[in-house]
């Protein structure tokens, strides 16, 4: 059910304060909210996604995104997902205007999908199939129609050939009508840059003489291409873009991409003079932007590791962004979620020193979540693939990664798969969906920094 | 001459690139390029072998199953699990100190079937469909092509109404639905497709779900290990192939409903492209007419992993399919063909060597397992792709879901005349057709089944003044004057209901038809004809075709091959009065009923260490691993991956890759694209009448939809 402004603004200022706002003004931001028409986003974010050295993965994983809209948009916060889209987009967060046909001017289209009624005739099948359960559903197509403006994203667009990478090149040279927030899956590869086999021709992006290590485009004249180290540098470089949402762990720290082959990193031939086998100038998009881009496009940088990464992680990062984007004047400080300061920039005290969201992972995969944590409680320990018991000795690497997998697992969220269904190994505190232990397998610890070199082997084998 | 970029190809997985030689309004040669090297096969190098199950999961997102189940194939044999060189693991049962546990095995093709399940729709509703069907108004639908180049019916415009206009192309109204009259039908095809579009995110959804159970994530799954899979041992699997169960009746009833209707539809209403419904005979988008299945989906019991009969799908090639380009000839493919005849070649590749596998250029002999580091060389003259060119028997070879369905004999290809397909008996996927889509009415005869086709889209059809074509036209011949509606309904029904002029459709709602007699009245077609001969009809119109090797040919293969991969994993279609499912002898049933409980078996690797082949089918056609193990770390690891077939660069003696060869005329008595059939068009690909493809939709559009019929996949290609 939706909550009143009340509650809402309640669990808002709770949630600030568990975020680090200790002294958060929550009469400030409840003059916001009854505001809120004004405050609010009025239209659409715009949401430009590019792909670089990357295998599609995310967007994959992020096409199954579903959940129950009543659920937390942000862990532990008791501020629903339904909320958080009524605030985003012109209600008061008592999920009026996202339920029941609610039309915002800023919405051409109104709003559709997250509806309760068994009788609706619509589009949203979940809804329909679901009407039953009584709970609010928020799919894929809600995110794509509803609540956000997903103006560029190769796999989905309709647009191809020339027209896609003239609309690129505009987008850079000249932006667009409303800010944005840019969306990078897979590592960042510089064109003039060589890999571990020396080839460093050192070419200017955007000419054909040699090809990029990616490019993502080439206008009709074959002349000049996007390589995409110049494309992240230069979306990210504008004013107008408002943040840099790293998706999956290439885009955050270079993933697969980035990683070294044990053999050719003891040939000296194959070392490079930055110390690195890397077989392309492979890195993620901060380590890209501190480098290369201009002053303050690295502060835009959000990373939602893992590999893939949960469509739950990624869509409740980017809406707790957007929610404060969209309110950063509600306290001195900044948004009321306390992840940006009055400017629109991230704070510090709202990521980790791997600039993930503390709300999203700072939780610690090995507690009680753990699907197997009893087990390791009771020191019995799996012994070889197939075991019952703690992972820990076949390579599990849970105690060292922050991750909800064990809150809420991956696939499987739909309310048919309700608590009472056993669909891992075992019903552990009521969680949906599975993830890598409940399939017998130990963590790989893909949400951290250095996976999957520091991470390897996965399984020990006996 | 001149060059003209197609780039970025979008909606495929990756980076790929078009080079278009176009003269006087032909493409006279098409060079693909993949744009993104990360370089797998060299960071592979050194690691623990079990590790490469994983890495290589991460070549692609889209299809990380099947390089998870091929390197733990390459893997496993490189460890000793196979005995001799095989192409897949066998299972114990029968295979005395080799193999892994049945029930892995069981496991692993469920999970490799959710995914196949998945790509299928996710390739035609979400990648490719938005490059027939004009999307929603609004990001990141739009922009799209010039409204001309959809089909008036599929138009958000709502063109395709007859005598009507819808305004707005909006996806949803205020009340969240999509335009629909007063019997909760789509008003046009347009919102029918649409909402197909929406649903399929779902389905797709699902089976995800499916996967899940066992794989605990998808994508990229973990439960993969080499011996066997992770999953505990003492788990009871009754409840989660129930579950599973659960699922594939929805996708099951969608593939059968709406999948595989709306993708015959497709190729109708889009015939240019279609053998099957293309005038002088030849749709565009034929490629190199050779094709090649690695083999799939494997069997459980005491059968070699290297028979032809272990795999559900068979492993085998036909070359010269149709026979344009000389005589057919077609075989099986052993592991010493693999040693003696695979090559992957890389002279227009942007690496330092011109040959990366299979190949000494000093000597021009295959030599088996040589395979060299991966050495990117950017500035190499020549080159124009970062794909290298695989090649068997030094030909290109086609693979994906029509090479599968043409090597194991289910698409019957013939140039000249529609196939022969009158119930001939022990045809799985035509006596399949014929089962789902045809029903048997008492009193007159045979005709197509309603319970099979959704009636949203059936009825859109009508209403646009398409559906009588539709149906009427794959049987024609078989049956005289082609009936309407409403005729349909008093053959079906025996009863008159009024006025046969006019608006039936409109007729038939104001006297009150409900919805399932409505749904009667447009697709139950019944004539009294002999069953068998409105079988071969029915089983002509879906399987059978005239060539069966164009770019709707690749789309309807794929749906079909759904519906072939369901009855395997989950049961048979009876459509007699709903959907229900026959599931006695299914893998679901199979598994439960599994002897032993184990899941994984350990074998130590062995001393000398023996190179190891991973081979199977993915989504996108035939994927093989080839791994060798020094001091138990990888030495070697190569992965010739199904678009790096389709989508090759030309190999060193010049030839073409299929999908170059599919876009571009190169040989002119092939089934490409005909000089007779651009000229029907105007003349010029990149201007088709009253096309303005510069400024509206950047060029190429029949390449772009030619290219993305292969569903193809550049991580995977360059890896």
């Amino acid at each position: 059910m939706a909550i009143t402004r009340r509650q809402f603004v309640t669990r808002l200022g709770t949630l600030a304060a568990a975020m680090g706002l200790g002294q958060a003004d929550v009469a400030k931001i409840a003059e916001v909210f009854a505001h809120a028409s004004t405050a609010a986003w009025h239209q659409k974010p715009s949401v430009v996604w590019v792909h670089g050295a990357e295998c599609t993965g995310c967007s994959t994983s992020l096409l199954s995104f579903f959940e129950s809209a009543t659920a937390d948009s942000v862990y532990g916060s008791g501020i629903s997902t339904l909320a958080a889209l009524d605030l985003m987009t012109g209600g008061d967060g008592d999920g009026s205007s996202v339920l029941n046909g609610g039309e915002q001017a800023g919405h051409p289209y109104g709003h559709r999908t997250i509806q309760n009624s068994a009788a609706d005739t619509g589009s949203n099948f979940d809804q329909k199939k679901n009407a039953t359960n009584g709970v609010y559903i928020a799919n894929i197509a809600d995110v794509l129609i509803d609540f956000i403006s997903l103006e560029y994203h190769e796999t989905v667009n309709g647009m191809a050939g020339d027209l896609a990478y003239q609309w690129l090149k505009d987008r850079i040279t000249y932006g667009g009508s409303a800010p944005f927030v840019m969306v990078v899956e897979g590592a960042v590869q510089r064109k003039g840059e060589g890999g571990a086999w020396g080839d460093t021709t050192n070419v200017p992006a955007g000419t054909l003489t040699v090809p990029s290590w990616c490019s993502i485009g080439i206008n009709e004249g074959a002349t000049e291409d996007h390589d995409f180290g110049a494309v992240v540098t230069g979306l990210a470089n504008r004013a107008d873009c408002i943040g840099v949402v790293s998706i999956g762990q290439c885009a955050a720290f270079g993933g697969y991409p980035a990683c070294e082959s044990p053999v050719f990193a003891a040939d000296p031939a194959m070392v490079k003079t930055d110390g690195t086998v890397r077989q392309t100038p492979a890195r993620g998009v901060y380590d890209h932007l501190e480098k290369f881009g201009a002053a303050g496009s690295k502060d835009k940088v959000v990373n939602v590791p893992g590999c893939p990464t949960n469509p739950w992680w990624f869509v409740l990062t980017v809406v707790a962004f957007l929610v404060d984007f969209v309110n950063k004047n509600a306290t001195p400080t900044g948004g009321p979620l306390g992840i940006l300061d009055t400017t629109g920039a991230i704070k510090g005290t709202a990521v980790d020193a791997t600039r993930r969201l503390k709300a999203v992972y700072g939780v610690p995969l090995h507690n009680g979540f753990c699907p197997r944590y009893q087990d390791h409680v009771k020191g019995i320990n799996a012994l070889k693939p197939g075991d019952a018991g703690c992972l820990q000795l076949i390579g599990c690497r849970g105690i060292s990664t922050m991750s909800l997998c064990g809150v809420r697992g991956w696939n499987g969220q739909q309310p048919a798969n309700d608590a009472s269904w056993d669909y891992g190994i075992r019903a552990v505190n009521g969680i949906r969906g599975g993830n890598c232990i409940q399939a017998g397998h130990p963590c790989m610890g893909c949400t951290e920094k250095g996976y999957p070199d520091s991470m390897v082997p996965f399984v020990n084998r006996f | 001459m001149a060059i003209k970029e197609l780039d970025p190809i979008s909606r495929i997985e990756g980076h790929l690139g078009a080079d278009l030689d176009v003269n006087g309004g032909l493409v006279d040669a098409c060079k693909m390029h993949g744009n993104l090297f990360r370089g797998f096969e060299n960071f592979l190098i050194g690691r623990e072998p079990n590790d490469a199950i994983t890495f290589t999961q991460r070549i692609c997102g889209v299809c990380p199953v099947p390089h998870g189940l091929a390197s733990t194939h390459a893997v496993e044999a490189a460890m000793g699990y196979s005995g001799t060189a095989q192409f897949q693991t066998p299972s114990m049962t029968g295979n005395l100190g080799l193999g892994v546990p049945d029930k892995a095995i069981h496991i692993r093709n469920l999970v490799l079937g959710a995914e196949f399940l998945m790509s299928s729709m996710t390739h035609f509703y979400h990648l490719a469909a938005p490059s027939y069907i004009q999307g929603p108004s609004i990001p990141p639908w739009t922009p799209h092509f010039h409204a001309d180049y959809y089909h008036p019916a599929l138009q958000g415009s709502g063109k395709g109404v007859a005598g009507a206009t819808v305004a707005v192309p909006a996806p949803y109204n205020a009340h969240g639905i999509l335009p629909a009259d007063d019997k909760g039908f789509s008003k046009d095809v347009w919102s029918a497709v649409i909402k197909q579009y929406v649903k399929a995110l779902r389905i797709r959804r699902l089976t995800f779900e499916a996967g899940a159970l066992f794989a605990g994530r998808m994508p990229m799954t973990s439960c993969f290990v080499a011996g066997g899979t992770s999953n505990l041992k003492s788990e009871l699997l009754t409840a989660k192939c129930s579950k599973f169960s659960e699922f594939m009746k929805e996708i099951g009833d969608f593939v059968v409903k709406e999948y595989i209707p709306v993708v015959l539809a497709l190729g109708y209403l889009y015939r240019d492209f279609d053998n099957k419904h293309n005038t002088d005979g030849k749709g565009w988008g034929a490629g190199c007419t050779n094709f090649l299945s690695w083999g799939g989906f494997q069997k459980v019991g005491p059968a070699a992993a290297n028979g032809v009969s272990s795999n559900h799908f068979v492993r085998g090639y036909v070359f010269n399919a149709g026979g344009y380009y000389g005589a057919t000839t077609s075989g099986t493919i052993t592991a010493a063909d693999v040693q003696n005849h695979l090559t992957e070649d890389t002279k227009y590749s942007w690496y330092a060597q011109d040959a990366s596998f299979g190949y000494d250029a000093a000597t021009g002999v295959s030599k088996p397992y040589t395979v060299s580091r991966t050495k990117p060389s950017r500035s190499k003259a020549g080159a124009y792709s970062y794909l290298k060119a695989p090649r068997f028997k030094g030909q290109p070879c086609e693979v994906g879901p029509l090479a599968r369905l043409v090597v194991q004999g289910l698409y019957a290809i013939d140039k000249d005349a529609p196939a022969s397909l009158v119930d001939s008996g022990g045809n799985a996927l035509q006596q399949l057709a014929f089962n789902v889509y045809a029903k048997v009415h008492a009193n007159t005869g045979t005709g197509l089944n309603p319970n099979a086709i959704e009636a949203d889209l059936a009825v859109a059809l009508v209403r646009a003044g398409l559906a009588e074509l539709w149906l009427y036209e794959n049987l024609n011949g078989v049956v005289g004057a082609l009936p309407n509606a409403v005729k349909y309904y008093k053959v079906v029904t025996g009863s008159a209901i009024g006025a046969q002029t006019g608006d039936d459709l409109a007729n038939a709602i104001t006297l009150g038809i409900d919805n399932a007699a409505l749904t009667n009245a447009v697709i139950g077609l019944a004539y009294g004809l002999p069953s068998a001969v409105i079988k071969g009809a029915i089983t002509n119109w879906i399987v059978g075709l005239k060539l069966g090797l164009s770019t709707m040919d690749r789309i309807r293969a794929r749906a079909l091959e759904s519906l072939l991969l369901l009855t395997w994993m989950y049961g048979t279609p009876n459509t007699s009065v709903a959907i229900t499912w026959n599931t006695a002898g299914t893998w679901l049933t199979a598994l439960p009923a599994v002897v032993g409980v184990n899941t994984y078996r350990y074998v130590a690797s062995p001393t000398p260490e023996s190179p190891g082949i991973g081979a199977v089918e993915a989504p996108r056609g035939a994927l093989m691993h080839i791994c060798t193990i020094k001091d138990k770390k990888i030495e070697r690891y190569q992965c010739i991956v199904p678009t790096t077939w389709n989508a090759s660069p030309k190999s060193n003696d010049g030839k073409h890759g299929p999908m170059e060869q599919a876009v571009a005329p190169v040989n002119l008595t092939g089934p490409q694209i005909t000089k007779t059939a651009y000229a029907a068009h105007g003349g010029d690909l990149y201007k088709l009448p009253n096309r303005n493809v510069k400024t509206t939709t950047g060029g190429g559009v029949e390449a772009l939809r030619i290219a993305q019929s292969f569903d193809p996949c550049i991580a995977c290609a360059v890896h």
